[in-house]
């Protein structure tokens, strides 16, 4: 596999994250199987593992570590295939592939690079398993197998009458067998040798029961030892040996280009409810804090502790939100490989962007947007470049562009994917509308594009494996509703199609302007409001049934909180409290009795009719004690329905 | 099998909640007017750091409401749901016997039979025994209904 065009590097943190998780997955799920050999369910874990394993150290390019996986794999489809029993040698035997797995893993956190696996720690690795399921799996290593060395020490007994006369027949048989590489003394020496105890051979090319058969034969032999010998050609690997020390991993072909160790700070994993306990007690702590902040106002010398407690929640609170805050690139790194190979898939040249990686998101949010995210760019491929013949007669560039873009704006991260393809065909889904009857003939072009997050809506022609199976886009708009986000398509035909997420920057602690309204406090989101400021009742003017102000020089429709609210009876002060907030494109003033200032706001959410709840975004507790409700802007001024007043 | 009901007045009779459903019950709590909500549903209540509904338990059984400085709160919890219903006053915990209780009301009672679970006699009183699960859930068209 190649991996041109690509900088692997940068996926290497991930690599090795999701590897560990792998193998503990593996570990955990061998240790089930231990206590019930039966649990299907773990070996098919085990598999699953073992082969994401397989596929992502090949996409990296780690060859040692995908021959092991994909031996681990054979293994165990050995064991599915003929409903074997799992027995505890096969366990530790693959507890050695976790072993070996781990230890790649730490050779790629040191070098770079992940280290050769010498012949006879695989069989090592394969020892526990059984002849036949060993065969089942074709060692890689078989042509070096024909080069494998042995290292032979024999040791002759005190009685042996001329032992160097001995071992010197021995090294002879063993050159007729195979191949004696050195000896120990050497051959020369041997002859002049008075006495010995021990003959220490290196040979290759040799079957270790010849050798056995070989040595038995003698009586003179009082015992000898056999094992498997690494006998790199490498004169300065075996120097190296020679002195006693162990080789280094060679960082394969290119060995003179120096690795600096990786630096991993070391993580630890949370449990993400322990996350949301954590963040439920810091909120408890910020409503804490303010009520000492009130209670202790008129004691100045509570002030310097209730100000640093102040300063120390705060600080608090960032951390808990920020550990609570990924940025966007772990989802999106993941983005660059699939569109290639999407784009190989279907014959297209693509080039991905990526821009703003950086931005962070809660973790809750982050979770749930790759899938879309990957619908988006699949359909990006897929639908919108178009072929390079039909890109070159257009007179666009062979290669299309996608962009993948991520920015804060507010309490708001809005991430965009567009490409530089056709467009939609907005005729096409026109005549597809009107089949399924969903809008009027004179719909206008930005009605008829959003149409295509209605269920069952595809225009695609074929229906290849990626996607245009008309599932889709309907449920991307819904995973991102149900994060409390929104989408939006603009396409241009022939320039290509934008799609616009914008989602919530977190859900736990905003902040809020506190307003009363009668001898209510209410809560409006800051991240609404544009301004505020105060009006007079005479400069309140009615065009049609909407009142409005003018607000430097234009025209500000406004609406009263305690009309929003149901409370019946008007303010009669002289001065009225306007909040400016964003409702969509346009700007409404909000008519409200007093601000109080704003303040960290803890939403809590409550878990019984939300349906009695839609005109707030949750709830929270003041200082003292006393209930709030957040206002959602949006949904309050939607209902009440704003008239639109022109600005001519 | 003896199972325990929290037991309290509302009007003329007698009403039972499974003990296992009672979170805690509370003197009356100051509450938070929830806007364009049903009339039911009469606040929202800090409860050692949750946010909880309280419904005016009367109001929801469609019998006349009057709450006054006895009233109480009784926090249920169904499913994973917590909500407050207020109550007009003294609460006790009685003990029945599962064969007492009738299933299907015949007896005629002042609630919609939707929310009764069951009836028994307790001390030659009626206790009607709620079914909360279908007291707290409430039908949508309903809602939609109460709020225009």
């Amino acid at each position: 596999m190649t991996v041109e065009n690509i900088d692997l590097n940068s996926y290497l943190p991930i690599f090795i994250e999701e590897t560990k998780d792998n193998i503990q997955l593996i570990s955990s799920n061998l240790l089930r199987l231990e206590h019930n050999a039966d649990d299907v369910e773990a070996i098919n874990e085990i598999f699953r593992a073992a082969h994401t394993l397989k596929g992502m150290s090949a996409t990296m390019g780690y060859t040692e570590i995908s021959q092991l996986a994909h031996q681990a794999e054979n293994l165990l489809d050995e064991v599915r295939q003929n409903n074997a029993r799992i027995n505890s040698e096969m366990i530790t035997g693959f507890f050695h592939f976790v072993d070996e797995f781990e230890a790649q893993l730490q050779s790629l956190v040191e070098t770079g690079a992940p280290r050769k696996i010498a012949p006879e720690r695989f069989q090592e690795i394969l020892a526990p398993f059984s002849p036949a399921q060993a065969a089942a799996t074709e060692i890689p290593w078989e042509a070096a197998e024909e080069g494998q060395c042995y290292l032979l020490e024999i040791f002759f007994s005190r009685d042996c009458q001329l032992p160097q006369a001995r071992a010197m027949i021995i090294c002879n048989q063993l050159n007729s067998v195979g191949k004696l590489l050195k000896t120990s003394p050497s051959q020369e020496q041997l002859a002049q040798l008075e006495q010995l105890d021990k003959l220490v051979c290196i040979v290759s090319d040799i079957r270790p029961e010849e050798v056995r058969a070989l040595l038995e034969g003698g009586v003179e032999v009082d015992y000898y030892t056999i094992e498997k010998y690494s006998c790199d050609e490498d004169p300065e690997t075996q120097d190296a040996q020679e002195e006693g020390e162990f080789s280094q991993p060679q960082a394969g072909e290119d060995s003179d280009s120096r690795h600096d160790p990786l630096v991993l700070r070391p993580t630890i994993r949370v449990d993400t409810e322990k996350l949301d306990q954590l963040l439920n007690l810091v909120s408890e702590l910020v409503i804490n804090k303010t009520t000492l902040l009130q209670a202790t106002t008129n004691y100045p010398v509570l002030a310097d502790g209730v100000e640093h407690l102040h300063r120390l929640t705060s600080e608090l609170q960032v951390i808990v939100m920020k550990m609570r805050m990924i940025p966007l690139e772990t989802v999106f790194n993941r983005f660059p490989r699939m569109v290639r190979d999407t784009a190989i898939a279907l014959d297209k040249l693509v080039n991905l962007e990526i821009r703003g990686g950086d931005t962070e998101l809660d973790r809750t949010i982050i979770d749930d947007i790759a899938d879309p995210l990957v619908h988006l760019l699949r359909n990006a491929v897929d639908h919108g470049i178009e072929s390079v013949e039909e890109r070159l007669s257009r007179g666009k560039p062979r290669t299309g562009t996608i962009r993948l873009e991520a920015y804060q704006t507010g309490n708001q991260v809005v991430i965009e994917v567009s490409d530089d393809g056709r467009g939609l065909d907005i005729e096409q889904i026109r005549a597809k509308s009107r089949e399924l009857r969903l809008v009027g003939p004179d719909a206008e072009a930005s009605e008829l594009a959003n149409l295509i997050f209605t269920p069952g809506f595809s225009t695609a022609d074929n229906v290849t494996d990626l996607s245009g199976r008309g599932v889709g886009l309907d449920v991307v708009k819904n995973s991102i509703e149900a994060l409390g986000g929104s989408i939006d398509v603009f396409s241009r035909p022939n320039e290509g199609t934008t799609f616009k997420i914008s989602l919530p920057l977190t859900l736990a602690i905003i902040q809020g302007l506190l307003v009363r309204c009668s001898e209510e406090i209410y809560v409006i989101p800051l991240s609404y409001i544009t301004e505020t400021g105060i009006v007079f009742p005479e400069e309140i003017q009615t065009i049609g049934q909407q009142d409005i102000v003018m607000l430097r020089g234009k025209v500000l429709p406004i609406v009263y909180l305690r009309k929003l609210l149901g409370i019946d009876s008007h303010s009669s002060a002289e001065e009225l409290n306007l909040v400016v907030v964003r409702y969509g494109e346009r700007q409404i003033g909000i008519i409200v009795d007093d601000l109080l200032g704003q303040q960290d706001i803890v939403i809590k959410n409550v878990n019984w009719g939300e349906q009695f709840f839609r005109c707030f975004l949750g709830c929270s507790i003041l200082g003292d004690g006393s209930v709030v409700l957040i206002l959602d802007i949006n949904v309050l001024l939607s209902v009440t329905r704003v008239r639109e007043v022109n600005n001519a | 099998m003896l199972k325990q009901f929290v037991v309290f007045p509302l009007e003329d009779e007698l009403y039972g909640v499974d003990i296992h459903q009672v979170m805690r019950i509370e003197k009356m709590l100051s509450l938070t007017r929830v806007p364009n909500a049903p009339p039911f549903v009469i606040g929202v209540c800090n409860l050692r750091g949750s946010v909880i509904p309280v419904i005016d338990l009367k109001q929801r059984l469609a019998l006349p409401s009057n709450l006054d400085e006895n009233a109480k709160i009784i926090f249920v919890n169904v499913g994973k749901q917590v909500v407050g219903m207020t109550i007009d006053s003294a609460v006790d915990v009685t003990s029945i016997d599962s064969d007492e209780i009738e299933p299907s009301p015949s007896l005629v009672t002042g609630i919609d039979s939707q929310f009764i679970q069951g009836v028994a006699k307790v001390s030659n009183r009626l206790l009607i025994i709620l079914d909360m699960e279908r007291v707290l859930t409430v039908d949508q068209l309903n809602v939609l209904a109460d709020m225009d």
